[in-house]
């Protein structure tokens, strides 16, 4: 007995905080303070910064963290590295504009090294370090030979060293009298020139194409330097200490009639290029969004006053949404920032329904709230048909709605807070709605949290957070802070006259079934009687299904990362040229792994062996063998020892070079360091393993890469652009599994919260909406992509709110006015109340309102801020901009349909 | 002031001057064995350290057609074949199967092949796009002579490398005893172009190409009224000498030797 005292006395309780929570600016404060000092602290803590790479957009690959490490550290080089591509007809004009680009960054610190040297080796140390080492390095022919007859393999080697023009040094004879280094050599220069077009040519990186001359001129960007871009200058060329001087060097060579062109290539362009606009649209976008819902509202509410809150709401949501950014984060991508725009439309959307619902509340009560009236706002109420009697009672504050006040005394919450009657009558009408709205919502980008791709986590946490400010604002402080001036007569939200439809519901309500007048509306009669009136959105949902069930065979999950990307016309010319000129038109790469490098060594040697004819192979072992084949050619050149001495004596050579070579031949171990020239493919530890990229050129056949790639094992195959594309599609499979997951939920929670009836018409609704996108797809191709389905989640989401709003109305807790007692049809009309409560009109009962003022404001709001986005010089920002527009569109369609109205037989 | 400027731009100007051949300079070289014409003649090869008495020497023949390229027939101490075309360059060694190395797309070869047939065919073109050249002329009085008294600029004199081949004239090699046209090539002065009085002359290519700068230093061609020696200058001070003699217009390599 006691101890269900205790359990009802706890209930009690916890009934009692949150009643005084819902009605204290509590949780607004806890909310943002906590936030914004958790994001200051962090912040100072660990400064963060903005990612503008673009290539950070792709997700990474690799099949862990490790590989995804050793991919990063490969193309980290290439991706910071900037090529001038410098073409004339003549030679001598190619290298003399070449040399000026080279003076202009020499010493400016911006590159790593003097312009085109970084590729420069010393064949000297190359052929020493060669020669030191000859007896690891013979390869597999080479072994052979000596294995089966060491007797010709000698005679042959003492003819080469006779023959004419044979490159063997004197001095290298002492060291190699076998002059196995010179098979070695030709062997590795045979491959490395056999891998570009281009070639080295008194300091310059030449190539010869369509009868022109070309010369290339790469270098590495120092750190931090990579996506530095200012305003262009304006005169001449400035201080070589941008990204921006190596467009300005290009554009002035290029507008001299120097006889040269000169064009551009590298990741770090495309990178700063794409940021520089990025930036622009993330400005234009956001101020262009802001300024046009601004005038939306200002045309709807009619009252400066009412703005504020408006801005108030949606910088916190803003506020919010970077500062959760900046505790999560350490880098904030710029295409967060950019989709992030989008949260300008849809956060509003829950100030709209909470003053749409105030200012109707206020206005439909003035003579009951006590909220005080300016003379203003009296004199319009007086021209808008205010009746007097309900004037003279809005002398008063705004109280407290008496159920908030009983549970207010209850909990001891101060009695000054009773003044907020009518703004807290207001939220408490549209409470239900504003919750199951914002939790779909929240819902939708809370599942894109779970997507492995980084962006996508980011725009989803800034937008739910945002969402989640905007909402805890509009519930917890806009009742607050509202006022009676906020209130204009004018507003065509309140219609000509005070409970009539609303002035946009006369617009676009009767022309999209309001009333019993339902255009859509599909009447069952029987004998002149009705029977039911079903719906029309049963209907339209009925059509989807069935158009959807033809055209399922034609929508496929397809992404093409190549599509989605369009760099400038010069950036894409200079990638052609850059790619005709070296010869690498078709280049894809592979990561191998092993437990150390011995064994990445081993599988790299088996999976070049393994693609021989498939593809021409740079990696390391095609410059210096595994263990395994050092072992071999040790072998082999030990059965080389019973010739050192002839040999010598041929060659003139004393008896101490012969006993040295001997000697070394005899002492040749295994050797696994990797020579600094080779480094660029040593990625070295990453985790528990040893990394090493291997490039593939040319590749006949991707899937016979693929397949000996499995073979080896560890080695992990990535063909950048259908890699990355098949990464999308695996993602987009997921993010579809979470949609689907998220809906069935959604229709869970609406039949739970709404019942059958209303739960299904609102399920009918959303399911239109869901089909609608897909069939949207079929007409535009039957594709299916990335962008599509994210965007997809938040129509979802979106969609949602105006349909639940909608479909339950704004619930009116508070007695009818006086005038709608004295007009029945207003207070129907004011009230929307359903079938049951339409009999109270001409009475004091509570009844409901139509949210179609508030959804409708929500809706345009929200199509501007995609629109906008759909305007958008990023496809893929386009492409998501576009679906949320048309999903939104068709959404808002769907939820008139489902729209609560008075039935009338 | 003034006088300083002008000085810089004389220093300019003669630097340039001296940077690639004049006209007069081409035409004297062509009038004086550098021509573009067929030839062969006998060939001795002679690999030296820059600081030791170790040679080793070869003797062959030479083609040279300006049509399809250079063969160097190496029959001396050992067989080897080496045709250099624009196309190609092909390696026989012994008895083995020929090695073809197509130019196309390999630098390091098109580079060697460019600067051979730029000497042998007095393309001078090709030359000044591989080489710096300077060219030095001097009278007979300066002809001290080496093996063949064709070489005459200091860097090309080895007192030890002359006393290694006068041990060969005197070694039981037919070639050293000068019989055949090794023979003669290595008694030396027995040609007609040897003997006149025409003046001498060297001609120093440096290298333009940092990948060939870093094998070759230099290579000096020298003649009189036919080229007499290449000399090719490693950067380490090692060389490679090619000495010709009997040189006549016409062919003599058989014609399955160029399709190798």
């Amino acid at each position: 007995m006691s101890g269900k005292c205790n359990c009802l006395y706890n209930k009690k309780i916890i009934s009692s905080f949150f009643s005084r929570a819902l009605y204290s600016r509590l949780p607004f404060w806890a909310f943002h303070i906590v936030l914004f000092s958790a994001a200051v602290v962090v912040f100072l803590c660990s400064p963060r910064s903005i990612n503008t790479d673009f290539m950070a957009l792709l997700p990474m690959g690799g099949v862990n963290s490790e590989m995804r490490a050793a991919e990063k550290a490969f193309m980290g080089s290439r991706n910071n590295t900037v090529n001038f591509i410098i073409e004339s007809s003549d030679s001598q004009k190619a290298r003399s504009v070449a040399e000026r680009i080279r003076n202009y960054f020499e010493g400016s610190g911006l590159f790593k090294t003097s312009l085109g040297k970084s590729f420069v080796y010393d064949a000297g140390e190359l052929t020493s370090y060669i020669t030191d080492n000859v007896y690891l390095f013979l390869n597999k022919d080479i072994q052979d030979y000596i294995l089966q007859n060491p007797e010709d393999f000698k005679e042959d080697r003492l003819s080469y060293a006779f023959s004419a023009f044979s490159p063997v040094g004197m001095e290298t004879l002492e060291k190699d009298p076998f002059m196995l280094s010179s098979l070695v050599m030709t062997s590795l220069l045979e491959k490395a020139s056999n891998f570009s077009n281009a070639r080295y040519d008194d300091g310059f990186l030449c190539a010869e194409a369509d009868g022109k001359s070309y010369i290339v001129l790469s270098g590495e960007l120092t750190s931090g330097n990579e996506l530095k871009m200012r305003s262009r200058q304006k005169g001449g060329l400035g201080k070589p200490e941008t990204l921006e001087s190596v467009f300005e060097i290009a554009r002035v060579i290029n507008g001299e009639e120097s006889g040269a062109r000169v064009y551009l290539s590298g990741t770090p362009l495309h990178t700063a290029e794409s940021s520089s606009n990025a930036r622009r649209e993330v400005a234009a976008i956001s101020g262009l969004s802001v300024v046009l819902i601004l005038l939306l509202f200002f045309f709807a509410f009619r009252n400066f006053y009412i703005l504020k809150p408006f801005l108030l709401s949606l910088f916190l949501s803003l506020l919010s949404g970077a500062s959760v950014l900046v505790i999560f984060f350490k880098e904030i991508h710029i295409l967060t920032l950019i989709f992030g725009t989008s949260l300008i439309g849809t956060c509003i959307d829950y100030s709209v329904h909470f003053f749409v619902s105030f200012i109707r509340t206020a206005s439909h009560g003035d003579g009951e709230t006590g909220t005080e009236v300016p003379a203003e706002a009296r004199g319009k109420a007086t021209g808008s048909g205010v009746p007097a009697e309900a004037r003279g009672k809005t002398a008063g504050r705004q109280e407290m709605p008496a159920e908030a006040q009983g549970k207010a005394a209850e909990s001891g919450a101060p009695a000054g807070k009773r003044k907020w009657k009518t703004s807290y009558e207001a939220r408490d009408a549209i409470l239900k709605s504003l919750w199951v709205g914002f939790l779909s919502t929240f819902a939708c980008y809370i599942l894109l949290i779970f997507s492995s791709y980084e962006v996508l986590r980011q725009i989803a946490l800034f937008c739910a957070f945002g969402l989640l400010s905007s909402f805890i604002v509009s519930v917890f402080l806009f009742p607050r802070i509202s006022s009676r001036r906020m209130v204009s007569e004018k507003s065509p939200i309140l219609g000509k006259k005070r409970g009539d439809a609303s002035g946009v519901e006369e617009v676009f309500g009767a022309r999209l079934g309001e009333g019993g007048k339902s255009a859509f509306g599909v009447r069952f009669e029987d004998g002149g009687k009705r029977m039911c009136t079903a719906s029309p959105i049963y209907f339209v949902c009925f059509v989807l299904l069935v158009l959807f069930a033809v055209f399922l065979p034609k929508i496929r999950i397809h992404n093409d990362i190549g599509s989605l990307y369009t760099p400038s016309a010069g950036l894409l010319e200079g990638e052609r040229v850059f790619s005709r000129v070296m010869g690498y038109e078709d280049v894809s790469y592979a990561l191998v792994s092993g437990a150390n490098l011995e064994e990445a060594l081993e599988r790299e040697h088996e999976f070049a062996e393994r693609t021989k004819g498939i593809a021409d192979i740079l990696c390391i072992t095609a410059f210096y063998p595994p263990p395994s084949e050092q072992r071999r050619s040790i072998a082999a050149s030990r059965a080389l020892i019973p010739y050192v001495y002839e040999m010598c004596e041929t060659l003139a050579l004393d008896e101490d070079a012969s006993d040295n070579v001997r000697k070394k031949i005899e002492t040749a171990e295994v050797r696994t360091e990797i020579s600094e020239l080779l480094s660029p493919f040593n990625l070295g530890k990453k985790g528990d393993n040893y990394y090493l990229a291997v490039i593939l050129r040319d590749v006949k056949d991707s899937v016979a890469a693929e397949e000996a790639s499995q073979a080896v094992g560890g080695v992990y195959y990535i063909q950048t652009a259908r890699e990355i594309s098949a990464r999308l599609t695996v993602l987009t499979q997921k993010i579809l599994f979470l949609f689907s997951a998220g809906f069935g939920i959604i229709i869970v929670v609406l039949l739970l919260t709404y019942g059958m009836k209303k739960g299904f018409l609102m399920v009918a609704a959303l399911t239109s909406v869901v089909l609608a996108a897909a069939l949207l797809c079929v007409a535009m191709g039957g594709e299916i992509d990335f962008f599509f389905v994210t965007g997809e989640i938040l129509v979802m989401g979106l969609g949602l709110d105006y349909i639940v709003f909608m479909a339950d109305g704004v619930k009116n807790k508070r007695a009818p006015s006086d005038a709608d007692k004295s007009d029945p049809a207003s207070c129907k009309e004011a009230h929307c109340g359903r079938r049951e409560d339409t009999a109270h009109c001409g009475e004091a009962r509570p009844g409901q309102k139509s949210a179609f003022p508030s959804v409708f404001l929500s809706f345009v709001s929200t199509e501007l801020s995609f629109g906008i986005l759909a305007l958008s010089s990023f496809k893929p920002v386009r492409i998501f901009g576009f679906t949320v527009f048309s999903g939104i569109l068709f959404a808002f369609l769907c939820a008139i349909l489902v729209r609560r109205r008075d039935e009338k037989a | 002031m003034k006088k300083a400027m002008v000085m810089l731009v004389f220093l300019c100007v003669s630097f340039v001057l001296f940077a690639s051949l004049s006209v007069a300079e081409k035409d004297f070289l062509v009038t004086h064995g550098m021509r573009n014409t067929s030839f062969y003649g006998d060939f001795v090869q002679t690999k030296g350290l820059k600081n030791s008495e170790r040679v080793l020497r070869s003797y062959g023949v030479v083609e040279v057609n300006p049509d399809k390229g250079i063969v160097w027939s190496t029959e001396k101490p050992y067989k080897s074949v080496v045709v250099i075309t624009s196309r190609y360059i092909a390696q026989k060694i012994r008895n083995n199967e020929p090695v073809r190395t197509d130019m196309s797309g390999n630098y390091i070869y098109t580079l060697i092949s460019s600067s051979i047939r730029s000497v042998f065919f007095a393309d001078f073109g090709l030359m000044e796009e591989c080489f710096t050249a300077e060219l030095s002329r001097f009278g007979e009085r300066d002809n001290k002579g080496s093996d063949f008294s064709g070489d005459r600029s200091e860097e090309l004199k080895n007192p030890k490398e002359m006393k290694k081949a006068e041990e060969l004239k005197n070694s039981e090699d037919p070639y050293a005893s000068g019989q055949g046209r090794m023979g003669s090539l290595l008694n030396g002065g027995s040609s007609d172009s040897h003997t006149g009085s025409e003046d001498g002359w060297t001609l120093s290519l440096i290298p333009k190409d940092d990948v060939l700068s870093q094998f070759v230093e230099r290579i000096y061609v020298s003649g009189k009224t036919d080229i007499e020696s290449v000399r090719l200058v490693e950067s380490s001070g090692d060389y490679i000498l090619y000495e010709f003699k009997n040189l006549n217009e016409g062919e003599v390599i058989s014609s399955d030797v160029w399709k190798m």
